[in-house]
C-alpha cells in the first residue's frame, strides 16, 4: 500500500484502520494464491509458458464458450426471478404489514429454511418436480394430465428454479432492509400528491431502495458462478455450468493449467457482467424517479 | 512451473503479514498439527467407514481412526497434491489410482506388516494398480462390477445388449454415468472398440458422436450411485449403466435386474493405499489398519451394513451362509467372467476434452 | 396505508412463503415415510429414520464442528465486514474507491477454486490445517457478503446524525457506539446471520482446508454418494423445526428484541 496515496485520502486515519483487517487478510490469503493461479493459467501441462489454454477457448467445437455464456445467462435470469419475488415481498414486509410479529416471523421462516443445507434444499426439488413428484402426482390425481410431465425435472427449468430458491432470500433481505429505513412520510406525501400506490412504489420507494436492490442483485448473481449442486442434481444432460467444468479439469482431467484458465475467464467475465448488471439496475431504478413526481426529499445518498 | 512456485513462495514469504500470521496461527492450531501416534487419518467414503466398522480395530490397537470423508477419491488426491493435507491413507480404485501414483502422493506398503494380504482372493493377485515398479502400494478391500441395470417391468423382458442404452424405445428413460469417463468407456464397448482406455483419435471421435446422438434419449447423467438408485427406485429411468448398490432396491420389492451384456461388464476394486504423509509410528499404525481391513472382521461388517463385497477370504469364511449368498461372493471367478478391469484412461485430459464435448454439446 | 390494492402484495408474500416452505414440508413428510426413497407414494409412517439419526454419533459430532466454525466465522466476518462497509461508503479518492472494489473480488471466484487456492496458501505460509484454517477460509468467503449486507443500509445513512452528536459533544467513539451502531444494527445482525449460514452450509473450503474432522456438509455429501439416507431428511426437518421452536417459544425475548429493532428503524 502506497503511503502517499493513503495520505491523500481524506479522513484517512479511521478509514485505514477500518480497511486494514480485511484488505490485509485478502492480500495474504487471497491475492497471492490467486496470482499463482493466474500464472498457472499461462502455462501448459509441461510447465512452459503458453497461451494455448486461452486460445483453446476460441475452439467453438469444445463448447466451452457455450457453457460460459449459459452460466452468465442463467445468473441474470436468477436475478430477474429473484427480483420478481423479492420486490413485492420486501415492500409488503417493510411498509405494508402492520404487525412487527408477522414481519419477524416471515423473515425468520425464510432464514430457518437455510439450516436444512444446500444439498437437501436442492434434492428436495426432485420430490416436487419428478415423475412421481408432488406436481405430477397432484395433476394426475386431479385428472388434468394422463401422463406425467417429464420435462419438469432435469433441465434448465429445474436448475434455474432451484438456484433461485437457494439465493432469492439474499435479495429479499437487502431490499427489505433498505426499504425499512425509508421514511413513511415520504410515501404518504407522494400519495397525497395524487400518486397511485404503484406509482409511489416505482417512483419513490424503488429509487430510494436502490442500494439494497443493487447489492442484493450482486448477492444472488454470484452463487451461480460457483454452482455445482443444482446443475448436477437437477440440470439433466444439457445444463452444464462453468463451476462443474472447472472442477472436472482440476479433479478428473488433472489439467490444472486449463482449470486455472477457465477460472480466470470466469472471474473476469463474471465481474464484467456483474458491473453491467449493477449499472443497468441502478440506471433503471434512477430512471423510475425521473418520471413526473418531484418529492422534494433531501437526498441522503451521495 | 517449478520456477513459478519458487517465486510465489518467495513472494508469500516476504509478505510482511506472513510471519505474524504464522506465529499466531501455529499457536492456536497446535492441537490439530502433529498427528499423535495414537491417531491416523483415513481418506475414505462414508459407507466404508461407519463407526461400527472401525470400532473393533480401535478396541484392539488403541489407535483412533479419523476419517476424511469424500465422495470421489480425486478430491482427496487434489488435496494431497497441494500438500500438508494430513491424510495418511486413502481408498482409491483401479479406475483412478494410476493418476494418484503419477501425482506422487502414494508410498509403498511393507507387506510383511500386512500378513492378511496373503488371504486376499486370488483374482486380485496380478491386477493393475496395486503395485508400481515392483513394489506393493495397495491392498484391495472391496470389489464388484459395473454393468447395465434395468427395471424389468418397464423394460418388457430380459436385456442382454448394451444397445438398450442407445435404443429409442427407452427415450427419456435412460441414465448414463457422469464421472470417471465411464460413459465414454461404455460407448466404446458398444462400438466394439478393443482398447477402450487407450482409444485412438478416430475411435474417440466415433464414441463422442455416438454419445451426442444418444443425448436426447438420456434423462440425466448420474453423479453418484445414490443418484442412480433414486432414479431407478422412483421410476424416473428404466435402464441405466450402474453398479452394485442399485441392486439393494430389490429389498424394497422393486424388480431391478442386473444385465450380463454380451459386450461385457467392467470389474473394479477399491484398495487401501498409504500416502507419503504417513511415516514412523503412523505408518506402522496404517499398515496394521490395512491388515485389519482384510482380516476376518471388517469385511463381514461391511457386507452386513453396506452390502459391499470384501476381498478377504478370512472375512468370507466368517460370514453366515445367507450373507454369503446375498452378496453372491462364493464364486468370484464366475462373477468376473466376461468382465474387463475398469482402468483409468492413459490420457485423462484427452478423455476429459472428449467428455466435455459431449456435455457441452 | 392499508388498502384493497395490497391484495397483490399479500398474495405475493403468501406465494413466496409457499415457495420457501414446500420443499421443507415435503422433506419432513418424507422423513416419516416408510420408503427409503425421496418420492411418492407415501408407503407408511415410521420413526425409524429419527431413531437412526439419534443413534448416529457422526451427525452430532460433525454438527458440533460446523457450529463451532460458523460461530467463529460469523463473529470475525461481521466485525471485519462492518468495518469495511464504512470504507466502501465513506472512502473518497481513487485509492479507496479502487480498494473498495478489490474487497469484493472473492465473490467472483468459484468456491471450489477458492478452496484449493486457500489450501496452497496455508501450506506455503506454513499454517497447519485445522479448525483455524477453515475459519480463515470461510471468513474470506463470507465477509464480502456481510459487507454488501451492511453497505446496503449504510448508503442511506444520514451522516448529519453523526455531525449532530459530535456538535453535542460526543466523542467519535461515543457517536459510533450510541448513534451509528444502533441504527445499523438490523443490517449488522442480518450480516452475522448470513455469515453463519454461509459457513454452516459450505463444503469445499471445509474439505480442502480442514483436517482430521468432518463438517456436516462433508458428512452429508459423502453419505449422498450411496443414496441420501432418510436420516439426513430427518435431521433437516428436525433442525428447522428446532430452531423455529427455540426462537418462537423458548426465547420470546429474541422476538421482542427483533420487534424493538424494527421499531427503532422506523423512527
Amino acid at each position: 500500500m502506497s503511503a502517499g496515496l493513503v495520505k491523500n485520502a481524506r479522513g484517512s486515519g479511521w478509514i485505514t484502520a477500518a480497511a486494514l483487517p480485511w484488505l490485509a487478510s485478502l492480500l495474504v490469503f487471497f491475492a497471492l494464491p490467486l496470482a499463482g493461479l493466474a500464472a498457472l493459467s499461462l502455462t501448459d501441462q509441461s510447465g512452459q509458458v503458453s497461451l494455448a489454454n486461452y486460445a483453446s477457448l476460441a475452439d467453438l467445437a469444445s463448447g466451452r464458450l457455450d457453457v460460459l455464456l449459459r452460466t452468465l445467462r442463467i445468473g441474470v435470469i436468477v436475478i430477474i426471478a429473484s427480483l420478481c419475488i423479492a420486490l413485492p415481498v420486501a415492500y409488503y414486509l417493510a411498509k405494508v404489514v402492520q404487525s412487527p410479529r408477522i414481519e419477524s416471523l416471515i423473515l425468520l421462516l425464510v432464514s430457518a429454511t437455510f439450516l436444512a443445507g444446500p444439498l437437501v434444499r436442492t434434492v428436495s426439488w426432485r420430490g416436487i418436480l419428478g415423475v412421481h413428484g408432488l406436481i405430477n402426482e397432484s395433476l394426475l390425481q386431479l385428472g388434468l394430465i394422463s401422463e406425467p410431465i417429464l420435462s419438469l425435472l432435469y433441465g434448465e427449468l429445474a436448475m434455474t428454479l432451484a438456484l433461485t430458491y437457494n439465493v432469492f432470500p439474499f435479495l429479499l433481505f437487502t431490499t427489505y432492509l433498505s426499504m425499512k429505513v425509508i421514511d413513511d412520510r415520504i410515501i404518504a406525501a407522494a400519495r397525497d400528491l395524487g400518486a397511485s400506490p404503484a406509482a409511489a412504489f416505482f417512483r419513490v420507494v424503488l429509487p430510494l431502495a436502490a442500494p439494497g436492490v443493487v447489492t442484493g442483485a450482486v448477492l444472488v448473481f454470484v452463487p451461480t458462478l460457483s454452482a455445482v449442486l443444482e446443475p448436477e442434481i437437477l440440470g439433466g444432460t444439457s445444463s452444464r455450468l462453468m463451476a462443474t467444468a472447472i472442477r472436472d479439469q482440476f479433479f478428473h482431467a488433472h489439467n490444472w493449467p486449463l482449470g486455472a484458465t477457465l477460472t480466470v475467464v470466469l472471474i473476469v467475465s463474471g465481474t464484467i457482467t456483474l458491473m453491467l448488471v449493477a449499472l443497468v439496475t441502478s440506471l433503471a431504478l434512477r430512471a423510475c424517479s425521473h418520471y413526473g413526481l418531484s418529492t422534494g426529499v433531501p437526498s441522503h445518498a451521495k | 512451473m517449478l520456477n513459478m512456485r519458487l517465486n510465489r513462495r518467495k513472494l508469500i514469504r516476504s509478505a510482511s503479514m506472513g510471519a505474524m500470521v504464522t506465529a499466531v496461527g501455529r499457536h492456536w492450531t497446535r492441537g490439530a498439527s502433529a498427528a499423535a501416534a495414537g491417531e491416523i487419518v483415513w481418506g475414505t467414503n462414508e459407507a466404508y467407514a461407519r463407526p461400527d466398522m472401525l470400532a473393533p480395530f480401535t478396541k484392539v490397537s488403541g489407535t483412533q481412526v479419523k476419517t476424511e470423508l469424500f465422495s470421489d477419491p480425486a478430491e482427496v488426491v487434489t488435496k494431497l497434491k497441494a500438500g500438508g493435507a494430513g491424510v495418511h491413507m486413502l481408498v482409491d480404485g483401479c479406475y483412478h489410482v494410476n493418476l494418484s501414483y503419477a501425482d506422487g502422493v502414494l508410498q509403498p506398503i511393507d507387506v510383511a506388516n500386512v500378513p492378511n494380504a496373503a488371504k486376499v482372493l486370488d483374482e486380485f493377485k496380478d491386477v493393475e494398480g496395486l503395485s508400481f515398479d515392483g513394489k506393493v502400494y495397495g491392498v484391495p478391500i472391496v470389489w464388484g462390477t459395473n454393468s447395465m441395470v434395468y427395471r424389468a417391468k418397464e423394460a418388457g423382458g430380459e436385456l442382454t445388449d448394451i444397445g438398450a442404452l442407445f435404443d429409442k424405445q427407452f427415450a427419456g428413460r435412460i441414465s448414463m454415468p457422469n464421472g470417471l469417463f465411464e460413459s465414454l468407456i461404455v460407448g466404446a464397448m458398444y462400438l466394439g472398440i478393443k482398447k477402450p482406455f487407450v482409444m485412438t483419435k478416430d475411435e474417440m471421435n466415433s464414441v463422442v458422436d455416438l454419445l451426442i446422438k444418444q443425448k436426447p434419449l438420456v434423462r440425466t447423467y448420474w453423479n453418484d450411485i445414490g443418484d442412480l438408485k433414486n432414479l431407478m427406485a422412483t421410476g424416473e429411468v428404466v435402464v441405466g449403466w450402474g453398479w452394485q448398490p442399485v441392486m439393494e432396491l430389490r429389498k424394497q420389492d422393486i424388480d431391478i435386474r442386473w444385465a450380463h451384456p454380451k459386450q461385457g461388464e467392467l470389474a473394479w476394486y477399491d484398495a487401501n493405499y498409504l500416502t507419503k504423509e504417513a511415516d514412523g509410528d503412523v505408518k506402522a499404525s496404517c499398515e496394521a489398519f490395512t491388515n485389519y481391513l482384510v482380516g476376518d472382521t471388517y469385511g463381514r461388517i461391511l457386507g452386513e451394513d453396506a452390502g459391499y463385497r470384501t476381498t478377504s477370504k478370512l472375512a468370507i469364511a466368517a460370514m453366515p451362509e445367507d450373507l454369503q449368498k446375498k452378496l453372491d461372493i462364493n464364486n468370484p471367478a464366475a462373477f468376473l467372467k466376461g468382465a474387463t478391469w475398469f482402468l483409468n484412461p492413459a490420457d485423462p485430459p484427452a478423455y476429459q476434452a472428449a467428455w466435455d464435448r459431449v456435455l457441452n454439446a | 396505508m392499508r388498502s384493497e390494492r395490497h391484495v397483490f402484495l399479500t398474495v405475493m408474500t403468501a406465494a413466496m412463503l409457499v415457495f420457501s416452505l414446500t420443499p421443507l414440508v415435503l422433506v419432513s413428510v418424507f422423513s416419516v415415510n416408510a420408503s427409503r426413497f425421496y418420492a411418492f407414494p407415501i408407503t407408511g409412517l415410521t420413526l425409524q429414520w429419527y431413531s437412526d439419526l439419534l443413534s448416529d454419533d457422526r451427525i452430532w459430532s460433525s454438527l458440533l464442528s460446523s457450529v463451532l466454525i460458523a460461530v467463529g466465522v460469523s463473529a470475525i466476518s461481521t466485525c471485519m465486514g462492518t468495518a469495511f462497509a464504512f470504507v466502501v461508503v465513506r472512502g473518497t479518492g481513487r485509492f479507496w474507491r479502487t480498494a473498495s472494489v478489490l474487497g469484493f473480488i472473492p465473490l467472483a471466484v468459484p468456491v471450489l477454486v477458492l478452496a484449493a487456492a486457500l489450501q496452497v496458501a496455508f501450506v506455503e505460509i506454513g499454517l497447519p490445517l485445522g479448525y483455524g484454517t477453515v475459519i480463515i477460509g470461510h471468513t474470506i468467503f463470507a465477509t464480502p457478503f456481510v459487507v454488501l449486507m451492511v453497505v446496503a443500509q449504510l448508503f442511506r445513512y444520514d451522516w448529519r446524525l453523526d455531525a449532530a452528536a459530535r456538535d453535542l459533544g460526543a466523542s467519535a467513539v461515543e457517536t459510533f457506539r450510541h448513534v451509528t451502531l444502533p441504527i445499523l444494527m438490523p443490517s449488522i445482525r442480518s450480516g452475522a446471520i448470513l455469515g453463519f449460514l454461509l459457513s454452516f452450509n459450505e463444503w469445499a473450503i471445509a474439505f480442502f482446508t480442514g483436517r482430521g474432522f468432518n463438517t456436516l456438509p462433508m458428512l452429508v455429501y459423502s453419505m449422498q454418494r450411496n443414496g441420501l439416507p432418510p436420516s439426513v431428511l430427518a435431521y433437516s426437518s428436525l433442525i428447522v423445526i428446532f430452531v423455529l421452536a427455540a426462537v418462537l417459544l423458548l426465547l420470546p425475548f429474541v422476538l421482542r428484541m427483533l420487534v424493538r429493532g424494527a421499531a427503532q428503524e422506523t423512527t
